[in-house]
Parts: C-alpha cells; structure tokens; sequence
C-alpha cells in the first residue's frame, strides 16, 4: 500500500511530523563522516585558540582571548601584506583559467577532428599532479639553465622570474593556471553537454547565429557551471599552499594565507593556540566571502 | 536567375566564414596544446638521460638515450606489488565515495525533509573548516583504532572533497526534473533503486568527472599513505614515486621515469571516462 | 519502506563492523622495528644495514624515508601516533619542542669493543647533542659551509702574488679585492660570473650569511651573543653593523636573477660553467663528482675578518643524527640498530657514501678523492643557527636580510639592522617566557676544533 503513495503525497501529508525516512537517512552516511573528520578536528582548533598550548607535555591554560587580542599586535602586520597577496592571487588565477577553460571546452565540442586529442592533452597537467607540475615548471623557470629566461633574454627582457619580489606572484600564477585549467574545461565540458539542442534550434530559426548564439543563449544556460567553477576557484585558491610551497617556498612575497598557515604550524615558533586563533580568523574570513559569493549568486534556495 | 547567383555567392561567403572559424580554432587549439607539450617533452627528455649527462645538460636535448632507465625504476620501485595495491585502494574509496555524495545530494536538493536546506548550508560551510592532522591521527588511532591499516586511508579519501561532491551534485541534480521522480515512483520503484538506476545515470557528465578527479586525487596522494599506513605490505604507487625526488638533482633522470609510469593507467582510465562525460543528457525519458 | 531500511541498516552494519574488526585485528604490533628517516640519497647504505640487522637480531626491519622537504610532516605524524621505534632528525631539532620531547636518553650506547659509544664520539658533536648533561641523539656526521673556488678562473688574478698563502684569499680585503676583480671580468665575459647562488628556494642565503658571521662576528667578540642574551648589548652595535655592512657588500656581487635560480642545480652549472666562487655546503661534493668535470675545484673558509689568523675556521654543524622514540616498546632492538650503524666497517662505508665529517674519533674519510679530504681539514666552529641562545630571535631574520640584500640593491644597512632589532625589543617578554619554558638553552659558546684530539 505504501508503494503506491508518491514522496510528494508524504511530504504534503496533513500531519508534518511523519516525514519521508529513508530519503532522510540517505543524508546519514555523510553527515557521519563529515562530523567525524571536520567538525572534530574544527572543534578542537577552536578549543586550543583559547589556551597558550605548546606541546602535550609542557603545561597549558586556558587564557580566553587573549590569543585573538595578541594577534593584531604581535603579527598583523605580516598578516595584512599576506592577506593582499592572497587576494591578488585569487583574482589572478580565475580569470585566466575560467577564460581559457571555457574557450577550450566551447571549442572542443564543435565536432571537429581530433578534439578528443585536444582534450586529453589540456587534461594531461591534472593528472600528473601538483607537484610534478611545480617540478617541471621549476626546471622551465629556473633562471640558470631553463628555456624560460633564454627565451626572455631574446626579447631583451631582463628579471629573475620566481626570485624577483615584483614578478614572482604572475609565474606562480602562471604555473597554477597551467596545472589547473584541464579540470575547469571538463566542467565546462560537462555543463555544455547539459544545453539542449532544441535551445539552439529555436534561436537558429530566428535568424541568430555565431556569437549572438553563444552569448545569448548558451552564457545564460551555463550560468550553474559558471557558479560552480567560480566557487572551486575561489576557494581553492583562498587556501592554496600547495603551488607556492613547491615553486617558491613563499619566499619573494608570493605567501597566501594558506601557506602562511602551513609554515606556522610546521616551523613557527608560536605556541599551537595562537596557530589555532590563526585558523579560526582564516575560517572566519573564508567563510563569509564564500556566503557572500552564495548570496550574490543565487540566494539560499534555487528557484524551480 | 539573379536569385540563384545571389545564392550561390551567400553560399561562398558562408563557406569562406566556416573555412576561417575552423582556422582560427585549429589554430588556438594548437597554440595552446604547444603549452602543454613542451613541458611533456621535457620530462620526457630527462627521463632518458643519465646522472652524468642530467648534471652536465639539465635541459638540452638528450643525446644518449637510457631507455633502461624504465626498467630500473620499474624494478627498483616495485611497480607490479604496488600497482595492485593502489588499485584497489582507489577503486572502493573512489567509488563508494562517489556515492556517498550523490546519495546524500538527493534529499537536500529536492527538499524531502524540513531544513534540509540548513543541513547543505552546514555541509557546505564545514567544507572550510580547519583540518587538523593531530586530530586525524588521534581519532584514526586512539578512537577508531585503525590507523597504519589501509583502512584509515580509504576513510580519508572517502571524506576528501566530500563537501564539494556533494554541492556539485546539488548544483547539477537540478537538471534531473521532478516529474521523473513522480512517475518513477508511481511505477512502484523504490527510492534507494530510482536513485541508483536511474537518477545517477542520468547525470553521467558529472559523475565520471567527479570519479575521475577523485580517482586521480587517490592515485596522486603521497603524503596520505606515508603518513597514515604503516605497514610495508600496503604501499602505493605514488609513494615509492619520491624515493627518487631527492634534493641536488640527484636521481631526477629516475624520478621523471617514474613520473610516467605512474601517470600511464591514470591516462588510460581518462581515456575510457572521457566517453562518459561527454555523453548528453537523456530528455527522451520524460518527453517521450 | 521496511524491507529498505532493514537494507540499510544491514549494509551500514556490515561496513562498521568490517571497519573495527580490520582496526581490532591489524593494529596489533608486529615485531619489526620501524625506522623512519630523511635522505633518500642514504638509501643503498640502510639496505645494507637492514641486512646485518635482521642476520643478527632475526626481526625484520622496516626503513622508510621520504625526501627532507615532506619529511617535518611525516615525522610529526609518525611520533603523534607512536608508530615509530627510530627516527633521523637533524641535531638542530633538539631545540624544538615538539620532537625533543620523544627523545628518549642514548646515555647507554655500547660501541663495538664494549666501551661506551660516547668515549668515541667527538666533542663537537656530542656537544650538540647534549642537554641537561644527557644524551638524546646519536650523530652521524658534521657538515660545514666554505667557499668553493674553481682552480682555472682563480688562475686568472694570479694567485701566487695577489695572495698571502699564494693560494686563495685570507683576509677581508684580499677578498673584496678578488670580488672586484672578477666583477670586472665578467663585465668583458671573460667569465661567466662571479658568485654563484641559487636562491630560488630561499633558504640557501643563509649559507652565505652563516659563513660571512664566523669571522665577521664570533672571532671578534666570542662573547658577543652572550651579551646579547643578557641584554647587555643589541643588534644595534658597532660589530653587528659592521657585520651587515660587509654582507652588503658580499651581496651586491651576487645579481638579482640568480634569486630565481634552483638551488638543486647549482653544482651542475658550477662545475660547467666558469662561475668564480660558489658559497655552498659540504654536502655538495657528491653532485660535483657526479658531473665528471675536467675542472678543478677547491674552496677556503670565508675570510670576513681583516686579521688572516682569525679566519681560518668554517662554520659547521652536525648533519644528521638518530634518536630512539621515547614510547618505543623495543628499545633494545632499537638500541642493536643504532649500534650496528657504528660499527667499524659500516660506519666507515657511511662517512664515505655520505661524505661527511666523521662523528666517531679516529675515523676518517677514504674516498681517495683529494678534494673530499681536503674539505674537511679546516678547523670548525659551530654554526650561528645552531647555537641556542636564548632570549635571540632565531635565523629567518638574517636569512630574509641577506636576501633583501641580494634582490633589493637599495635595501639599506640601517633597515637590516632594524629589522633584526625591533624582535629583540619588542617581544622581550615572549622570549622570556620561552626560556623558562625550555631551561635546556644552556648552549652558546662555540666549540674546539676537531684538530685537537
């Protein structure tokens, strides 16, 4: 009998307090696993920012806020130029790999010869990895021996890519586009498989057709993927540290937050809790550019 | 008369106009394929040198070929043992990871129960929260008991990513329509098989690119199963990857050997996925 | 609905209890021991020691090392979770809370005869290893940093007269006379440079400021950061300035573009190309003899002093070193392990793979190659960043000064200096809390050269 009832019906249902179970309980598996590896290690972060913890061996106590307070004094100076740094790398890194992203995908599903070729190739950086991308690129940057510099010093371009302080951030850039845009395009990819064809009929019989086609009609369509790939790209370059450890260390001011964070944990010599008080500000601030991001993107519930 | 040859030359134009935007695609397609081949080529070209010839001319073409450099990479890193290993590793926690998500995005995007909206909002916003690798060993070895076992590393893949599968799925779920899951369960289907027969497949693209990107985020890990399996038994391919990537350059002829040969079955996989991702939509089902 | 939730209860089920009963059964210790270290380059040696180990003991042993950059996060995760007998750690790390605290005691090392190990180990490096009159780590080689020098473009300025010892620069003004000298050369490209430096990762300016602060700093006034620890002096003294001064100086012959050079193939390019300094470690030798060069290759200490007789020491430290893990529950075995390193034959067979300065009295390097044996003839003094001092803001400072220094031609003597004071001022108090915390800073007095036992 209970077959035969849609879900609709039961959430309908007069009485609101039979609720449909097992669509709910599919959240369960999860909700458990996210609760066991995020929210007890956040928990605890947010525990020890209120203590002067070092180590599990020396004595600890709690000193409230102390932590938070200390922060503006003690390293906020390093902190704001990182903080500007982390921003000028973000708006730097979307762009480019949106741009060249889309381009790429639009182009590579125009049924033409050997575009799966094409497509295997843009894809080749994400599969080797972030750090044989920053090993090879390395080689290619080097300023002794790499192609990079020869190739600039024929075009009497004279600098010391990632170890000049004004142009090191644009090759980490560089060197993050390269090895991220494969994996941008297959959203892209993805979200243009997703467009009707009839969409593009209809307009065809109007009378539209090559670039009015593509920026009236498939631009609106792609708008979800283009949250998405936006949102990816900026929160994944809010907490970046994995490029900048292994092109340049964080040295020549290239240091975001993320790695920022990375180097203090592992070598700072502050106690764990101002680390902790660290963290719960960088949550804190990533959280809300991405609610604000949300917000402005589409509100809290998608309109059917 | 005059029609057909205004015809005819609107045909040409129109020719002329495609010939063009073919040109101009070829064109930065290849442009841009230049950029990726050139650093192939040069992983490659020092994956055939050897330590003298890597130390006298890092980067110029290599000009005594070691193509047995494969085969003491090959021996010396174990690669059938560790090839095995991996496999399986990132088979399960790429697959049931997958789909924990999809079948977690299910009730919160079609709103089957009252705050599910809150719920995405906490899944979404715990995406940021601090990780903590004291936390992770403390809970993988005081309470769950599991750590240096294959175990806690698949569990940890699981959960890598998870928030952000999840909110994919929401996002692309909206192209499932509503009217397909009614009429699906007024034929009498259950909800746990709608899902998984039918409702999944019908977003392929995103589904194999996110088992793509997870399959390719396991098999890269390095420092996940150095730090978390203990046991020698259960080592992976990417791990025995950094015993050559050491610092001075000294080995880097064998760790670009090695690079490739980890890299071979990730592209084969790519290969066989990219079939998939590119598939449409089917509409037919509802329209029809 | 109820024949699903009983589905899913059961799958659920079987997947916990398929996740605690692996957990229940597979974390039982087995019997090997687990050691866990940082050079790669290491390897084919630890193979052999594995080896001897499991003949004698009859346990297996399992060796794992991960490349020195990826290695802080490993060790720390190993030692959280108790799952290591051993670990390699650099000697400097006993001034790092968290790793000195799961150091256990190695006051009862055995050497091979039956005699204490300690009876047979050096003074400069058992001094480095000591705290609170304990022994936490075993040492394996000292490492020091020199200027190299390549023989056919020193042959350029004429040696035998420009220089005192008819060799290679000995005091502060030879050497500034030699810098300019080759500046000028490379402005006709008679040559290809003049100082050597890959700066790209950052930490390789430390090399070049720890070697200009032996005779620039410590051989003036050996008391000088004691003085500062009691607060008797600051940065801001007449030696100090002096000191960046010269650093300045040393620096401007470096250039900007070799900040983005790779460090890992600085030996390569030395050894092809007609580079006249390179101001580098010890540890470099295996990739200069790797590039089969016809040229020949010496080095010096750096002479930043202007009295010849203070500059002939370089600044060293020790390399690499083991340590028992302090919840280990096989420290006999562990105990074996490090003993057998020490053995004659193998610890010989180490020195000479690694091509360091031996640890063990009476030892010394036989690669019949005369430029590794030369290298370690020169008296040594521990190295600044390895000195614990306490209440002295550590070396990021002076790195991060040299490196201003090499890329900003315009950063200045003055900002270096109150750059590296403003720390000492301001958080006095934080240091103070820190030295109560760690009552083991008792080290600050340099060391006797090896050439005295």
């Amino acid at each position: 009998m209970n077959k035969n009832r849609s879900w609709f019906d039961k959430k309908f249902r007069v009485s609101p307090a039979i609720k449909p179970i097992v669509p709910t309980l599919s959240c369960l598996p999860a909700l458990i696993l996210i609760v066991i590896f995020s929210l007890s290690p956040a928990i605890l972060n947010l525990v020890l920012s209120f203590t002067d913890y070092r180590s599990a061996s020396t004595p600890f106590e709690f000193i409230g806020f102390q932590n938070y307070i200390d922060f503006f004094s003690l390293i906020g100076d390093e902190v704001a130029e990182v903080f500007l740094t982390t921003i000028k790398y973000t708006l730097l890194t979307i762009f480019p790999n949106n741009i060249i992203a889309l381009l790429a995908a639009f182009l590579t599903t125009r049924n033409l010869k050997g575009q799966n070729f094409f497509r295997a190739l843009y894809f080749m950086p994400m599969i080797l990895g972030s750090v044989v991308v920053c090993f090879v690129w390395g080689i290619i940057l080097d300023t002794g021996s790499g192609p990079m510099i020869k190739l600039l010093e024929k075009f009497g371009i004279e600098t010391a890519l990632l170890g000049d302080p004004q142009t090191s951030l644009y090759w980490v850039v560089l060197v993050t586009v390269w090895g991220n845009f494969g994996y941008t395009m297959i959203l892209y990819i993805a979200g243009l498989q997703g467009i009707d064809g009839t969409q593009y009929e209809a307009a065809a019989i109007d009378g539209a057709s090559g670039f009015k086609l593509f920026w009236y009609i498939t631009m609106p369509l792609l708008k979800p993927t283009f949250v998405i790939c936006f949102w990816i790209g900026i929160s994944g370059s809010l907490g970046m540290a994995d490029y900048i450890l292994l092109t340049t260390n964080g040295n020549y001011n290239t240091e975001t937050i993320g790695f920022y964070i990375l180097r203090m944990v592992l070598y700072g010599s502050g106690t764990q809790g101002m680390n902790s008080a660290i963290i719960i500000y960088n949550f804190i601030f990533v959280t809300t550019v991405m609610l604000v991001f949300k917000r402005l993107t589409g509100g809290k519930k998608e309109d059917d | 008369m005059s029609e057909t040859i205004v015809q005819k030359e609107k045909f040409k134009s129109m020719r002329r106009i495609k010939i063009i935007k073919t040109t101009c695609t070829y064109f930065f397609l290849a442009l841009l394929a230049l950029t990726i081949l050139y650093p192939l080529y040069l992983l490659l070209n020092i994956s055939l040198k050897s330590d003298t010839e890597f130390a006298n001319f890092p980067t110029e073409f290599v000009k005594n070929p070691q193509f047995g450099n494969y085969a003491v990479v090959f021996e010396s890193m174990e690669v059938f043992k560790r090839f095995f290993t991996t496999v399986w590793m990132t088979a399960i926690a790429s697959v049931v990871g997958v789909g924990v998500c999809a079948y977690c995005a299910f009730p919160l995007q079609r709103n089957y129960f009252r705050g599910a909206s809150k719920v995405f909002t906490f899944i979404i916003v715990s995406m940021y929260f601090p990780g903590s690798l004291v936390a992770n060993i403390v809970i993988l070895n005081d309470v769950m008991n599991v750590y240096g076992t294959p175990i806690a590393l698949i569990l940890l893949w699981i959960v890598g990513g998870m928030q952000m599968n999840v909110f994919m799925f929401v996002g692309f779920l909206k192209s499932v329509p509503k009217d397909l899951d009614e009429a699906a369960f007024v034929d009498g289907c259950s909800y746990v098989r709608y899902v998984f027969t039918v409702a999944i497949p019908l977003m392929k693209p995103i589904v194999f690119t996110i088992l793509l990107t997870k399959i390719i985020g396991c098999w890269n890990d390095f420092l996940g199963p150095y730090i978390y399996v203990t046991d020698p038994e259960f080592r992976t391919l990417s791990t025995g990857l950094f015993q050559y990537k050491s610092t001075y350059g000294a080995s880097w002829n064998y760790f670009t050997t090695a690079i490739f040969i980890v890299a071979f079955p990730i592209i084969i996989i790519y290969i066989i996925f990219q079939k998939y991702i590119i598939s449409g939509m089917i509409m037919g089902a509802v329209k029809g | 609905m109820k024949k699903e939730l009983k589905s899913l209860l059961l799958s659920s089920l079987t997947f916990l209890t398929s996740v605690f009963s692996v957990g229940l059964a597979g974390c039982g210790n087995d019997d090997s021991l687990h050691v866990i270290n940082f050079r790669p380059e290491d390897k084919a040696f630890y193979d052999v020691v594995k080896e001897e180990f499991e003949k004698e003991t009859g346990k297996k042993l399992v060796y794992e090392c991960v490349d020195t950059e990826s290695y802080a996060n490993f060790l720390t995760s190993r030692l959280k979770a108790n799952a290591v007998d051993v670990f390699g750690t650099e000697p400097a790390n006993i001034l790092s809370l968290n790793i000195f605290e799961n150091m256990d005691v190695l006051d009862d090392l055995q050497y091979s005869d039956g005699t204490n190990l300690w009876e047979h180990i050096t003074d400069f490096e058992a001094e480095q290893v000591t705290s609170d009159g304990k022994k936490y780590l075993a040492p394996l080689g000292s490492v020091n940093e020199v200027v190299y020098y390549r023989k056919d473009v020193m042959e350029l300025i004429n040696p035998a007269e420009t220089f005192e010892n008819g060799k290679y620069p000995t005091t502060w003004n030879e050497f500034v006379g030699s810098l300019n000298f080759f500046k000028q050369k490379e402005n006709s490209a008679a040559i290809d440079g003049t100082i050597l430096y890959g700066g790209k990762q950052g930490w390789p300016a430390s090399m070049i400021a720890g070697t200009m602060e032996v005779g620039a700093v410590r051989q003036e006034n050996p008391n000088f950061y004691l003085q500062l620890a009691k607060s008797e002096v600051t940065y801001d003294s007449p030696i100090y300035r002096e000191y960046l001064t010269k650093l300045k100086e040393v620096c401007s012959f470096v250039g900007l573009k070799q900040a983005g050079q790779d460090y890992n193939l600085v030996p390569g390019k030395f050894a092809r190309e007609k580079y006249a300094y390179m101001i580098d470690g010890s540890w470099i030798m295996a990739q200069i003899l790797k590039a089969n060069t016809s040229a020949e290759i010496g080095f010096f200490p750096l002479p930043a002093n202007d009295d010849a007789s203070k500059n002939n020491v370089v600044p060293a430290k020790s390399g690499a070193a083991m340590c028992i893990a302090k919840s280990t529950k096989k420290r006999d075995l562990a105990k074996k392990f490090i003993e057998i390193l020490y053995r004659e034959d193998l610890y010989q067979q180490y020195v000479n793979m690694a091509m360091v300065m031996p640890a063990v009295k009476g030892v010394e390097v036989t690669t019949n190659k005369e430029i590794v044996d030369q290298i370690f003839a020169f008296p040594t003094i521990l190295l600044v960043e390895n000195m614990a001092i306490p209440g002295v803001p550590g070396t990021d400072y002076i790195r991060q000064i040299t490196s201003d220094f090499i890329v900003s031609p315009g950063y200045s003597v003055d900002s270096a200096v109150k750059y590296i004071n403003d720390p000492l001022l301001q958080r006095a108090d934080n240091w103070q809390k820190k030295i109560n915390l760690e009552p083991w800073f008792k080290r600050f007095y340099p060391t006797e050269s090896r050439n005295d036992w």
